[in-house]
């Protein structure tokens, strides 16, 4: 489930309800993300990058 | 008497190149924040149980939200496949739920997916184990 919501979020930063089920903001940039964040006031989120599905992932 | 913790690997996808489907993959994630000293406390956030990474590697952006000015601090390389990043090291606190560990990382700019590596984070456990089966990790204290 999820995983799922992350689908639309390819090599995003997102940031989480802290039960993971909806996605608050997003952007390119963990900035571009916590600036949204401020405008709808919330800071009770899990930031989460979601890598480029094409390929794996050996960081 | 030691305390085990288990975790849930989370879900992520990929794309299969033999078939141009999407598949899942099931990576050993964890919550994290971070902290230094007594100062501000960063947001939480999704760090890889990374044992091929021999140190802790976090964007750049969460020792700015923690008040680290690391323009002093030598530059360190760090490599990975595709080439390299540099980044400046820090003593950090780590905060997983309501437990402070005192540590050591490295931020750097280029990096994206934030890192746990064997040094900074698995040495300051007993042992953390993974089962790929089940999907959890547990982390030994």
């Amino acid at each position: 489930m999820r995983g799922n919501i992350l689908l639309k979020y390819e090599d995003k930063w997102v940031a989480l309800t802290p039960d993971r089920k909806a996605v608050v903001a997003s952007g390119k940039t963990l900035e571009e993300v916590a600036k949204k964040l401020k405008k709808v006031k919330r800071d009770d989120v899990i930031f989460h990058y979601v890598p480029p599905f094409d390929g794996t992932l050996a960081p | 008497m030691s305390k085990v913790t288990g975790y849930s690997y989370l879900l992520d996808h990929y794309i299969d190149p033999e078939t141009n489907s999407l598949k899942e993959v099931y990576r050993p994630m964890i919550s994290i924040r971070i902290s230094k000293d007594r100062g501000q406390i960063s947001p939480l956030f999704d760090a890889l149980v990374d044992s091929g990474s021999d140190r802790n590697l976090f964007p750049m952006y969460f020792a700015s939200k923690i008040g680290l000015n690391l323009s002093k601090h030598k530059p360190r390389k760090v490599y990975g496949i595709g080439g390299h990043v540099i980044s400046f090291t820090a003593r950090i606190n780590l905060w997983i739920g309501s437990s402070r560990y005192e540590t050591e990382a490295d931020f750097s700019s280029g990096q994206q997916m934030p890192l746990l590596g064997r040094n900074g984070f698995f040495n300051l456990f007993k042992s953390i184990k993974f089962d790929e089966k089940e999907k959890f990790f547990y982390i030994e204290e």
